[in-house]
C-alpha cells in the first residue's frame, strides 16, 4: 500500500457506503493510473474532482436523483424569477423615488445600486436562454456579483434592502447545485411565464403605490408587505405541491418547493429580524411543512446501489 | 436535442465508439482526441459515466483485475450509437457549410 493509495481510499469516505462498496475499488484504480502518468498538481485536481463529485453523491445532487431532477427543472426558471424579482423592486422601489425630494439619490438618479444589479440579473437570463449549458456559471456571476455589491454598497449606505438581495441571490441556487445534464433544457416558455406570475403577484399582493415619505428611511422596501400577505401565497403554494406530489409529477412538486424555499425562510426569518414585527403562525406552519417536505426530497435522494449489470454485457468478467 | 451536446459528452462517446474501455482509457482517449485540450478529471469522468449509463447512452461491458487494479469496461448502448451518429451528422454538416463559406471568401484553400 503506497501513500497515494492511502490517500485515494481516504477520498472514498466522502461517498455514501453504497456506493463506495459498488465504485471504489474502480475510482482508485483510476486515480492511481492518473497519478502514474501525471504530474503531482494534475493528480491532485484529480483528487479533489473525486472528493467534489463524492459530496454531490451523499447530498443526492446527481441528475439520477429527485433532488438533482428537481434542482435541474427549478434552475433556468430560477434565474428567471430572480430577473423578474429584480424588474419588480425596480419598479416598484426605485424608480417612485426617482427626483423625490424625500430622498437624495446616490447612484445615477436612483437611491442605491440595485437596478445594476437587476440589470445583472436580467443580461443573465439573456445570456442563459443562449447558452443553458453554462447556466452554473451564469448563476454564479450573477450570485457573486451581487452578493459583492451589496456588501461594498452597503459601506456608503446605497445598498438595497439586504432581505431582497437575499431572495434574489437564493433564486441562483439551484443552478449553482443542479447536477450536469446530458441536454441542458431551456425552458423559455415555462420560465418566462413562471417570471411573469411571480412579477404580477408580487404586485398583486403588495401596495404598489409608494409613499416615498412614509418608512422615513433611506429605501423603501417591499419586503415588509411581502411578508404580510405571504400567508395567502404560502397556502397555495403548499396545495400546489400537494397536488403534483400526489399526482407523481414529484420532480415538478420538488422544483416547486424549491423556488418557493426563499420566500418562506424569509416569511419568518424577516419578522424575527424585528421586534416590534410579530411572526404570522401561518408562515411558521408553512416554514414547517416546508422543511418537512425537503426532508422528504433529500430522503428520497439518498444513493441506492443500482441492480446488476445483466448477464450478457458481464460475460467479458476475467478477473473477480 | 442534441444541439446542446457538450464537447467532453462527445468526446468521451467518440472514445467509447471505438471500442469498450475502462475509467483511465477513456480519459487517455478523450486526451489524446482534443490534442491534450480537453484534460478529464477522475471525478468528472466518473459523473459523466454515471449520467450516460442512467440516461442509457452507455452500459457497463464487464471488468477485470489488472496488477491488482479493478478495471470496470463501459461501451456505447445502441441508444448511444445513435446519439453520436446524430450528433456527428450534425457537426459534420455545419463544418463544411463553414468550410464552403470560408472557401467562398477566400479563408482556407
Amino acid at each position: 500500500m503506497t501513500r497515494d493509495h492511502d490517500r485515494s481510499r481516504r477520498l472514498l469516505n466522502f461517498y455514501p457506503k453504497a456506493y463506495r462498496d459498488e465504485r471504489g475499488d474502480e475510482i482508485v484504480a483510476t486515480l492511481q493510473e492518473a497519478a502514474e502518468a501525471r504530474v503531482p498538481r494534475a493528480s491532485l485536481s484529480d483528487q479533489i474532482s473525486v472528493a467534489q463529485y463524492g459530496v454531490r453523491i451523499r447530498l443526492g445532487l446527481t441528475s439520477e436523483t429527485m433532488f438533482g431532477k428537481a434542482l435541474d427543472i427549478a434552475a433556468i426558471p430560477g434565474l428567471v424569477i430572480g430577473a423578474f424579482f429584480g424588474l419588480y423592486l425596480l419598479i416598484s422601489g426605485d424608480l417612485p423615488v426617482v427626483n423625490s425630494r424625500f430622498f437624495y439619490p446616490h447612484f445615477g438618479p436612483f437611491l442605491t445600486v440595485g437596478p445594476l444589479f437587476y440589470l445583472v440579473w436580467i443580461l443573465g437570463v439573456v445570456v442563459v436562454f443562449e447558452w443553458p449549458q453554462y447556466r452554473r456559471r451564469i448563476a454564479g456571476v450573477c450570485m457573486t456579483l451581487t452578493i459583492i455589491g451589496e456588501v461594498l454598497a452597503k459601506i456608503a449606505h446605497r445598498n438595497p434592502n439586504a432581505w431582497e438581495i437575499a431572495i434574489l441571490v437564493s433564486l441562483g441556487l439551484p443552478s449553482l447545485l443542479a447536477p450536469d445534464v446530458l441536454v441542458t433544457r431551456r425552458r423559455v416558455l415555462p420560465s418566462l411565464s413562471l417570471g411573469l406570475v411571480t412579477f404580477a403577484a408580487l404586485f398583486f399582493v403588495t401596495n404598489t403605490r409608494v409613499n416615498p415619505g412614509f418608512f422615513n428611511s433611506f429605501y423603501w422596501s417591499g419586503t415588509y408587505e411581502i411578508v404580510r400577505r405571504l400567508p395567502y401565497v404560502d397556502a397555495l403554494l403548499l396545495v400546489l405541491f400537494v397536488v403534483l406530489w400526489a399526482t407523481k409529477r414529484r420532480e415538478i412538486a420538488s422544483a416547486a418547493l424549491i423556488l418557493s424555499s426563499p420566500w418562506i425562510i424569509v416569511g419568518v426569518a424577516y419578522p424575527l429580524s424585528l421586534r416590534n414585527l410579530p411572526v404570522d403562525a401561518f408562515n411558521v406552519i408553512a416554514l414547517i411543512a416546508w422543511a418537512a417536505g425537503m426532508v422528504l426530497i433529500v430522503s428520497t435522494s439518498r444513493y441506492r446501489p443500482r441492480p446488476p449489470a445483466p448477464i450478457g454485457l458481464s460475460a467479458v468478467n476475467s478477473g473477480l | 436535442m442534441i444541439k446542446e451536446m457538450r464537447e467532453p459528452t462527445f468526446l468521451v462517446l467518440t472514445t467509447l465508439a471505438e471500442g469498450k474501455k475502462h475509467g483511465y482509457a477513456i480519459i487517455q482517449g478523450v486526451a489524446g482526441l482534443s490534442d491534450g485540450e480537453v484534460t478529464l478529471k477522475a471525478g468528472t469522468l466518473y459523473a459523466m459515466l454515471d449520467r450516460l449509463t442512467f440516461d442509457g447512452v452507455i452500459g457497463l461491458a464487464g471488468e477485470e483485475v489488472v496488477d491488482g487494479r479493478l478495471r470496470r469496461y463501459y461501451e456505447l448502448t445502441p441508444e448511444g450509437t445513435t446519439l453520436l451518429g446524430d450528433e456527428s451528422k450534425r457537426r459534420v454538416k455545419v463544418s463544411n457549410i463553414a468550410l464552403r463559406r470560408l472557401r467562398f471568401i477566400g479563408g482556407v484553400a
